[in-house]
């Protein structure tokens, strides 16, 4: 049981800023994800929580104690890498021993432990194997095991399965919550895969260019994406720029009621969700109306292109399989939800239904 | 008209490729023709090793014999000289570690100015002529009073070692993961037993190639011993030249030859089984 403050973290190398202060607290036993593109810096913060870089200026506190001088070796943190980083010339056992072992701990407890350990991941009976001989998801598991049996404070992850193939990172990622719920133990999960983050996460940490952009729970940060690099970059969405006195989407302007703070606004943008459209066929007055584009097959849902007229981009809908659209049809499509961004301010959802918000 | 000139010539080379690999005994007469050039030399050694008369026109020795082994290992020169190449290999292979061990690690691992410079001047005593390169040394040496003395020699052999006892183990250590590394700072290793415990034992193949490399290639390494050992200083090869060239027996260079092949045969064979077959090529980058 533990929790962690980063307090102001800033790393820079030389003239390149990864990290460009970061605050965050993690409770105890809570599963936070840090997400973001590549270069955003979500894996050098973490390398700092684990020791391997040294922070330019800012602290890490570890149940309240400063760890920031403190050498990666003498860290209560343990941490399973990218690569699957066994060490080739050992043994699973004496991979997963390692560490108990360098805590001089006695040879029946060190067993115990490590038995206990390949137990939690599903790989008892494998101690005699070299890494070798596991696929890449049981090299990983071992890994996992490997951090865990030291029973550190805190379990760090950095895109622990992004070289595993799709099927076996779903699983590693049910098994890995289940571990982490068991144990209760307070972890940091990088990623750059939202989906990984939001299935994983209590919360998570949205990083940009060195900053945290959004810290959410998941269904927070999806439905209230704080700003347009946040709405565009978790899950799917459709980014309107629009003007109030200007339709450039070439849409009747009522049908697209702004928020009245924002009607003055310069420049807007509308962000809806695919799922957030309602389909009608025909077209009614009123209604947005576009011509189907093409039409995607995916499982429990369609996905649909609509190309509206004087817009740019086509738009993303998602739709019930119930409900057949043709390519080259026209449809009509009200939106239920979406929200509106304007420069440096707070975005605004506006349900069309509702009373409009006063902003 | 060039395309089709070419696609003829292709369909051409391929029918006759066809034509030769249809036919096993064209391989076969490669094989044996290779087999001829390469062993054919170390096979004449080899029968005069154990000759005793071999006339002119005769295929094979006239008279089979091995009275010259007991000679040749009777004699005292020869005996000194393979205790003395013996200790100046291993003095030198030791020494060259020492030097070059911690030099590949800072090579592999650290980013300092004149790094790249530094690492293709290693290479730079083997592109000029040996000879040469050890006659300007040997100069220098005359005047340090080197000239004659085991350090003399142990110091133009290492000049020969430094390529292999950089680069390989350079390769090696680059080639190390610096996640398995941190993976093992992350459970609790220090510095010193993270090297000592991953780093070696992963780089230990590779070193241990880079080692036996250096110690057959000096055991057999002659220009440099015959300039600035002699007369003093007699390695094996330098015993084994004056014996070519003073004696009319042909039997005690050819006696000589096959026993020299021996240690280094046993070695590469020993090197085999110790190595994962690729280690080698792997030391080199490949």
């Amino acid at each position: 049981m533990a929790t962690l403050k980063l307090h102001s973290l800033v790393k820079r190398f030389g003239d390149v800023t990864a990290v460009n202060g970061v605050d965050l607290s993690v409770e105890n036993g809570e599963f936070l994800c840090l997400l973001g593109p590549s270069g955003c810096g979500k894996t050098t913060a973490l390398r700092m929580i684990a020791g391997f870089e040294n922070p330019t200026a800012g602290d890490i506190f570890i149940d309240g104690m400063p760890v920031t001088a403190m050498p990666p070796n003498r860290r209560p943190t343990a941490m399973v890498f990218q690569q699957y980083t066994l060490w080739p010339h050992m043994s699973v056992f004496q991979n997963i021993a390692y560490g108990l072992r360098l805590r001089r701990l006695a040879r029946a407890v060190v067993e115990e432990k490590v038995a206990d350990g390949l137990d939690l991941v599903g790989l008892a009976g494998y101690e005699k194997r070299l890494p070798s001989q596991l696929s890449g998801g049981q090299q990983q598991r071992v890994a996992l095991a490997r951090a865990l049996v030291l029973e550190p404070k805190i379990l760090l992850l950095d895109e622990p399965f992004s070289s595993l193939d799709a099927a076996l990172r779903v699983r590693l990622r049910e098994e890995l919550l289940r571990i982490q719920r068991q144990l209760g133990i307070a972890t940091i999960f990088v990623t750059h895969d939202q989906e990984e983050a939001l299935s994983l996460a209590d919360r998570i940490a949205l990083m940009q260019l060195g900053n945290i952009v959004q810290l959410d729970t998941p269904s927070e940060l999806y439905a209230h994406p704080r700003n347009l690099f946040a709405a565009e970059f978790i899950g799917a969405m459709n980014l309107l720029p629009t003007h109030p006195s200007d339709p450039t989407l070439g849409l009747d302007p009522r049908t697209l009621s702004l928020p009245p703070g924002m009607q003055g606004n310069a420049s807007l943008t509308v962000a809806i969700r695919p799922e957030d459209f309602q389909v009608t066929v025909p077209s009614e007055p009123g209604m947005w109306t576009g011509e189907v584009e093409q039409t995607m097959d995916m499982g429990h849902y369609r996905k649909v292109l609509v190309t509206l007229a004087g817009a740019s981009a086509p738009v993303k809908v998602f739709m019930a399989k119930s409900m057949e659209v043709r390519e080259r049809q026209t449809i009509g499509l009200t939106p239920l939800r979406y929200l509106v961004y304007a420069e440096e301010s707070e975005p605004v959802e506006v349900v069309p239904d509702r009373p409009m918000p006063q902003a | 008209m060039a395309g089709s000139a070419t696609t003829v010539m292709r369909s051409m080379v391929g029918r006759s490729l066809r034509l030769v690999a249809g036919r096993p005994w064209f391989g076969i007469c490669l094989l044996l023709l290779l087999a001829l050039v390469v062993l054919g030399p170390m096979l004449n050694v080899f029968l005069w090793a154990f000759t005793r008369n071999w006339a002119y026109p005769s295929l094979l020795p006239t008279v089979w014999s091995i009275e010259f082994w007991d000679d040749t290992f009777a004699r005292a020169d020869i005996l000194e000289g393979f205790i003395a190449s013996v200790w100046i290999s291993l003095i030198v292979t030791g020494l060259s570690a020492v030097i070059c061990l911690p030099a590949a690690y800072a090579f592999a691992r650290m980013q300092f100015p004149g790094r790249t410079f530094l690492l293709l001047s290693f290479l730079a005593t083997n592109a000029f002529p040996r000879f040469g390169l050890y006659i300007t040394i040997a100069v220098i040496f005359f005047r340090l009073r080197l000239i004659g003395t085991v350090p003399g020699v142990v110091l133009i052999q290492l000049v020969n070692t430094l390529l292999f006892m950089i680069w390989i183990p350079t390769a090696a250590f680059q080639g190390v993961d610096r996640a398995l590394e941190e993976a093992a700072l992350d459970v609790g290793a220090s510095p010193l037993r993270v090297f000592l415990q991953v780093t070696l034992p992963l780089v230990a193949p590779a070193l241990a190639a880079a080692l036996l490399l250096t110690f057959i290639g000096t055991f057999y390494e002659t220009q440099g011993a015959l300039l600035v050992g002699v007369p003093e200083v007699r390695t094996l090869p330098v015993v084994m030249i004056r014996l070519i060239n003073n004696q009319v027996i042909v039997q005690y260079g050819a006696i000589l030859s096959v026993a020299l092949w021996v240690p280094s045969l046993l070695l590469l064979i020993f090197a085999q089984r110790v190595l994962r077959g690729n280690t080698i090529a792997s030391g080199f980058g490949v």
